[in-house]
This record gives C-alpha cells, sequence and structure tokens, in this order.
C-alpha cells in the first residue's frame, strides 16, 4: 500500500491543467465538475489510504514514497517522498473531504461568474499544494507546499482584484505569510546546518538531545506556524481574507491554509518536546490568541468577520492544545473544527447568497422563515462551535481544555482563559444566529422575489457537514479512537503523548459555560435589542476598542506599514530620479561630450596623423630609455 | 673585412629618418609610399644586420615577413589611390580629408 497515494495528487494536479489550460474550449460549466470530480477522487484514494492504514498494527503505520529524486548536492539529497502515517492520512481525509464537499457548493455558488473557469483552476491549485505540505516526508517538500499554499491563497483572495478591497487583502495574505515563509526558511537552514539532512525521519531521530539550538528551529518554525495559522501577532491577514468568495474562505478556513500550522507542529513535535519553553510560548500564544480573537468576534457587525475571528481564536485553541503537549487533542479540535466551520462559512454563504452579496449582520434579521435549512445547519456549526454537550466542539475543546488543566504539561492559568473564551465563543456565535436568522427582516429583498434561495447543489453539503458537526465527536468518545489511531505518530520517537481522561468536572464546567453564553445572547440580541445598544452606548469606549482590534491593525499602520511605505515612496521618487536617473543620465552626457571634444583632433588630414604618430613613437621610445637607459 | 654594427644601425636610422620625413612633407600618395617603403627596408636592414651579428636565422625569417606584407600593402594602397582619384580627380592627399570628425 501507500503507492497509490501520489493519486492523491496526481488529481488535483490534472484538474488544475484542465482548467487553467483546456476548460475554454468546452462549456463554463463544466470546469467546477472537474475540479470537484478531482477533488472527490482525491478523497476516495484518501479513504482507502485511511482505511487500509488502519487495519494495520501501530508499528507497521509508516510508509515512506519516494516519486522521484529532486536535487542532489553533496550531502543535500532532496527527494519527491510521501510519508504516509495515521498524521497525514488524517490530514489527507480532512483536506479532501471537506475540500470536495466546498467544491461541489462552489459550483453553484459562483455559477455565472465570469472568472469561474479560473476559480476552479485556482481551487485545484490549493488543494494539491495543500496535500503536497501534509503528504511531504522532508523540509523541502513542505516548503514547496507551504508556499504553494500562501500563493494560491493569495490568487483566491484576490480573486475577485478588480476590487480594490480585495487586491489589498490578498497583497496582505501574502506579505503577512511572506513573514512565518522566513522563519520556515531559517529553520530548515537550522536543522540542515545541525544534522546535515532535511528528511523528517533522520531529524527526529538526530533530535534527541536537547540545546540551544532546538529551541531555535522550534522558535522559528513556531513563526511560520503562526503567520500560517493567523495567531497573534500575525493573525492580520485573515479577517481581511473574507474580501474573496464565499468558499475560498470555507476552505482557507476549515480544511486548508490555517491548519497547516497547527500540523507543522505536530508533526515537528520530536522536536519541540525537546524544547519545553518553545512549548509554553506555543501555549501562551494559543491561549491569548483565543481569547483575543473571541473578545474581537463580540462586537463586529459583519457575519464573514465574526467567523474569522472565531476561526483564530479556534486556532488559538488548537494551539493551546499542542502546547500543552496534547497533539492528539488539538488535531481533534483540527477535525472537529474543519466541519463546523466549513458548515458556518457554506450557511453564512447561503444567506449572503440569498440577500444578493449582503454581509452586514445588522441589515439581515429575520431570515428563519425564508431559509429554514440554512438556519437549522447554520445553528448546528453554531452549536458544535460553541461547545453545546454532545455536539462535536464540545468533546473535542473538552479534550483541550483537560490537558490544559491536567496534562503533562498543565499551565490551569491558561485553562482558565480556555474556559472564558469558551463563554465568550457561544455569546458571539449566538449573537451572529439571532442577528442574522431572528428578529424582524431589515433587508430589502428578504421579502421580495429576488430573494435568492439556494438550491439544492448549496444545500446537500450543508446537511453532509451538519452531519459531521454532530457526530465527527464520538469518533474520540466511543472508545477513543481517534487518539488511539494517533497515537503510533506522537510515541514513534519517544513517548510524547499522553492521554488524558475526560474531566467530568470540567466537561460540566465547559458546559455550563456555553449555555450561559447562548443563553446571554439570546438576552441581548434575541429580542429587540435595545439591550445591546443601551450596552453599546454605555462601555462605548470598550465597544471601539474591540471594533478596532485593540488598535492592533492601527499600530501596524504607524510603526510597519507607514514607514515602510516611506521609505518605498522616498526610494521610488527621489532615489530613483536623482541617483539612479542621474548615474544614467550622467553616462550618457559624459560620453556625448567627451565625443564632441574628441572630434576637434579627427582632421582628416593624412599627413597630421603620420605627425602624431612619430610624436607618440618619439615620447614612448624617450620615456623608455629614460627608464631603463639605451639596450642597458 | 666586415663592416662593424654600428655603420649598419646607422645607415638605417638615416633611410628610416629619410622615409619618416618623405611621409610627412610630400602631398603625393605614390611618394608617400615609397617613403614608407624606405622605413620598412631601414626595419630590414637593421633585421639582417643583428641576424648576423648573432649568428641567429630569425631576424631573416622576419624580413621574409615583412617584404610579403610590405608587397600586399602596396597593392591595397594602390587599388585606394586608384578608386580616390576616379572619384575626386585628384590624390593631392590634403584634399582628401572627407573622415574630418
Amino acid at each position: 500500500m501507500g503507492d497509490s497515494v501520489g493519486l492523491a495528487l496526481l488529481f488535483p494536479f490534472l484538474g488544475f491543467l484542465f482548467n487553467a489550460l483546456l476548460s475554454r474550449a468546452f462549456p463554463r460549466g463544466l470546469s467546477g465538475i472537474v475540479a470537484s470530480l478531482a477533488v472527490g477522487l482525491s478523497f476516495v484514494v484518501a479513504l482507502t489510504t485511511f482505511l487500509a492504514l488502519s487495519a494495520l498494527p501501530g508499528s507497521q503505520q509508516f510508509h515512506a514514497v519516494t516519486l522521484w529524486t529532486w536535487l542532489v548536492a553533496g550531502d543535500l539529497n532532496v527527494r519527491i517522498g510521501l510519508l504516509v502515517d495515521p498524521l497525514s492520512s488524517l490530514m489527507l481525509l480532512v483536506v479532501t473531504g471537506v475540500g470536495f464537499l466546498i467544491h461541489v457548493y462552489a459550483i453553484a455558488s459562483m455559477h455565472g461568474d465570469p472568472g469561474e473557469r479560473r476559480f476552479f483552476a485556482y481551487l485545484n491549485l490549493f488543494v494539491l499544494a495543500m496535500l503536497v505540505l501534509v503528504l511531504a516526508d522532508n523540509f523541502v517538500l513542505l516548503m514547496a507546499g507551504w508556499n504553494g499554499v500562501g500563493l494560491s491563497s493569495y490568487l483566491l483572495i484576490a480573486f475577485w482584484f478588480e476590487r480594490d478591497e480585495a487586491a489589498r487583502a490578498g497583497v496582505k495574505a501574502f506579505v503577512v505569510n511572506a513573514i512565518g515563509d522566513v522563519g520556515l526558511l531559517l529553520a530548515a537552514f537550522l536543522i540542515f546546518v545541525s544534522y546535515r539532512t532535511l528528511d523528517y525521519d533522520q531529524v527526529f531521530k538526530a533530535a534527541g538531545a536537547g540545546g540551544a539550538v532546538l529551541t531555535a528551529i522550534s522558535l522559528l518554525l513556531l513563526l511560520a506556524a503562526v503567520a500560517k495559522s493567523a495567531q497573534l501577532p500575525l493573525y492580520v491577514w485573515l479577517p481581511d481574507a473574507m474580501a474573496g468568495p464565499t468558499p475560498v474562505s470555507a476552505l482557507i478556513h476549515a480544511a486548508t491554509m490555517v491548519t497547516a500550522g497547527v500540523y507543522l507542529i505536530a508533526r515537528t513535535h520530536p522536536i519541540y518536546t525537546q524544547s519545553p519553553e518553545a512549548l509554553g510560548i506555543v501555549a501562551t500564544i494559543g491561549a491569548l490568541t483565543a481569547l483575543f480573537a473571541a473578545t474581537v468576534g463580540l462586537v463586529k457587525p459583519n457575519i464573514k468577520r465574526v467567523l474569522a475571528y472565531s476561526t483564530v481564536s479556534q486556532l488559538g485553541y488548537m494551539f493551546l492544545g499542542v502546547g500543552v503537549g496534547a497533539f492528539g487533542a488539538g488535531l481533534f479540535h483540527l477535525t472537529t473544527h474543519a466541519f463546523f466551520k466549513a458548515l458556518l462559512f457554506l450557511a453564512a454563504g447561503g444567506a449572503i447568497h440569498a440577500l444578493g452579496g449582503e454581509e452586514d449582520m445588522r441589515k439581515m434579521g429575520g431570515l428563519r422563515a425564508r431559509l429554514p435549512l440554512v438556519y437549522w445547519t447554520f445553528v448546528v456549526g453554531a452549536l458544535a462551535l460553541a461547545g453545546f454537550p454532545l455536539f462535536s466542539g464540545f468533546w473535542s475543546k473538552d479534550e483541550i481544555i483537560t490537558a490544559t488543566f491536567a496534562g503533562p504539561r498543565a499551565n490551569p492559568t491558561l485553562g482558565v482563559v480556555a474556559l472564558v473564551t469558551a463563554l465568550l465563543t457561544a455569546f458571539y456565535i449566538f449573537r451572529a444566529v439571532f442577528l442574522t436568522f431572528h428578529g424582524k427582516p431589515h433587508h430589502h429583498l428578504s421579502l421580495s422575489e429576488h430573494f435568492h434561495a439556494p438550491g439544492p447543489v448549496m444545500t446537500v453539503p450543508l446537511v453532509i457537514l451538519a452531519g459531521f458537526a454532530v457526530v465527527a465527536g464520538y469518533v474520540q468518545v466511543l472508545g477513543g479512537s481517534f487518539g488511539h489511531f494517533l497515537q503510533p505518530v506522537f510515541n514513534r520517537y519517544g513517548p510524547h503523548e499522553v492521554a488524558v481522561a475526560l474531566n467530568p468536572g470540567l466537561l460540566a464546567a465547559s458546559a455550563t459555560l456555553s449555555v450561559v453564553g447562548i443563553v446571554l445572547a439570546y438576552v441581548v440580541y434575541g429580542g429587540d435589542q435595545a439591550l445591546a445598544r443601551r450596552l453599546g452606548y454605555q462601555f462605548a469606549w470598550l465597544h471601539q476598542l474591540l471594533l478596532n482590534d485593540y488598535y492592533i491593525e492601527d499600530l501596524y499602520r504607524l510603526v510597519i506599514v507607514r514607514p515602510v511605505l516611506a521609505v518605498a515612496g522616498f526610494v521610488g521618487e527621489t532615489f530613483d530620479r536623482v541617483v539612479v536617473d542621474g548615474a544614467v543620465g550622467g553616462v550618457v552626457a559624459m560620453v556625448r561630450y567627451s565625443g564632441a571634444a574628441l572630434t576637434i583632433v579627427q582632421t582628416g588630414n593624412l599627413r597630421g596623423y603620420g605627425l602624431g604618430i612619430l610624436t607618440g613613437a618619439v615620447v614612448i621610445l624617450a620615456y623608455l630609455s629614460y627608464l631603463g637607459g639605451w639596450g642597458g | 673585412m666586415i663592416a662593424p654594427l654600428s655603420y649598419y644601425l646607422i645607415l638605417s636610422a638615416v633611410l628610416f629618418s629619410i622615409g619618416v620625413v618623405g611621409v610627412l612633407v610630400r602631398r603625393n600618395p605614390l611618394v608617400m609610399f615609397m617613403s614608407i617603403e624606405l622605413m620598412l627596408n631601414a626595419a630590414n636592414l637593421t633585421f639582417v644586420a643583428f641576424s648576423r651579428y648573432f649568428n641567429t636565422i630569425q631576424g631573416q625569417i622576419v624580413v621574409f615577413f615583412i617584404l610579403t606584407i610590405a608587397a600586399a600593402e602596396v597593392v591595397v594602397g594602390l587599388a585606394i589611390i586608384v578608386s580616390i582619384f576616379r572619384s575626386k580627380a585628384t590624390i593631392d592627399v590634403d584634399q582628401v580629408a572627407s573622415l574630418k570628425g
């Protein structure tokens, strides 16, 4: 087995080639079908790989497939090598499974867009890059996928590039991700210098002894993960990435891209576990980001932005999970989050689509009656996100919280932060539910016949995702098969993963917080919102602070963006005009004037030239005789 | 008795100087060519003299090259003079200054 896993890469690649090169010869509607089919076939490959792998005993679940050798130079030997193990096969399953549903949804939601073919080409490229990222068995191929994801996310976020906002968001995502790419690149350099290899297996075996180098590598990898997974302080690109089409948001937030950072830390866990300091920083960043993004999500008026901040917040949970050494719990939350966040985005997209592109929740309201299916699936997603008891998010979030309180690297302070965040999460997502679907309709389209109720191509993925959002948690709870499946990966290079039993007290506490959050949201936003307005008035300063992301964006604009733009402006205008153009123009002028001056010598008089030659010869001979005497 | 080397060198220098003066003062290109030939042969004389003096053959070989080159140069030069005369009806070198910059 294992050899066939290359097919999972081949199908999206063929889909990309078809949509990029050939699809103009076919009807426009075909590109979405081909793209979905490509990812669907990848999903089949992922499923067979997953099933074959789980039938094997734990010690045999590691298969390295070398497709070909990429480059050899001295000690450096880079192969196009794929690693099939429980971790990568799980990621493969999530990426292709959720990705497939999003592709199908996109067929309907992108129907009629002039760039439909281009869109599906990018979408396939995105999935391909993400699959390369998770399947790579060395750091160079990882980087190829990593940067491929960065590139295709830029292309997709700036898909509607004629809109200034989208073009800016794309550039912002690319630039912020480039900061992380530098971290990954430096980490790879450091790894190669220290261990003379870039293959996961050899690096992880050699990384047994701790030391400052390992901490440095971990921190550089963390920089990469923080940028990709939109953690503090590099979260800024993700909320802006909402400028892309809704399926792109769903794909970036749920199945691909942002999960790459969590995956990277889980994949390089043998390095991280040697450096408790680095893991502590991971956990702290995660907890702070979770809290920060949840508070900001409380006040944002745009429904996609609320979901964006909730993604940042949930990724914070995952970082917290892997930061306290509960790698399995972090990936469990990654998986359940993939389902319910894709669901929330696609359901929100349904509401946005129905109102002709309206994204401001204050202008929505009362959509429950017109969009019952979208409403109920959104509520299911919201319950899962809020950690409502027995929904998938409840189990996965609690595993992280439990590990934070009781795991081998327990940190009760961060645990309290996680619990507070759970309350806020329940509150902000049900604020979105009540504002969007309850109350009176505010939008002029919500009662008219121009209302675009979503068709079956959009609703079927919603229902499937809703099903998973409910049941995905039980894979773990009933028999713990999720953690059990990943166990071999995290114990391969030493016992790094310690299973922590769920604590009934903590379960009860987080369930209570979740319910309290939902009730509070109902009290504030369920009725005529007089209370919401009064609170906003009384705590205007707080409202403004949260609405402006604690002024982090403004700080960056002041400290980084403005000076960089000022320097660029100086270089582009003053320096370029005065120094560069001056140098070029100076050379031209020098040649022109010296040429004009020297034409005086060129008389055309043959005897004059002869005299010149004679004089020159006499002078040279005189000089030589002066230097060395005559004939020595 | 054999004349000493310096005689040959002085004769050669005199011939060369006559050639130089001829090139510089005459306006008729044919005479200028003859003067150039004079200079070349002055050089040839020097070569032969040194060759004899040092008892080596190289100098005499170089003379053959110079003779050949001189012949070729005269061919080209005369062809140029003929074509200049055809187009300008004069061969006074002071009248032919169309390369003035």
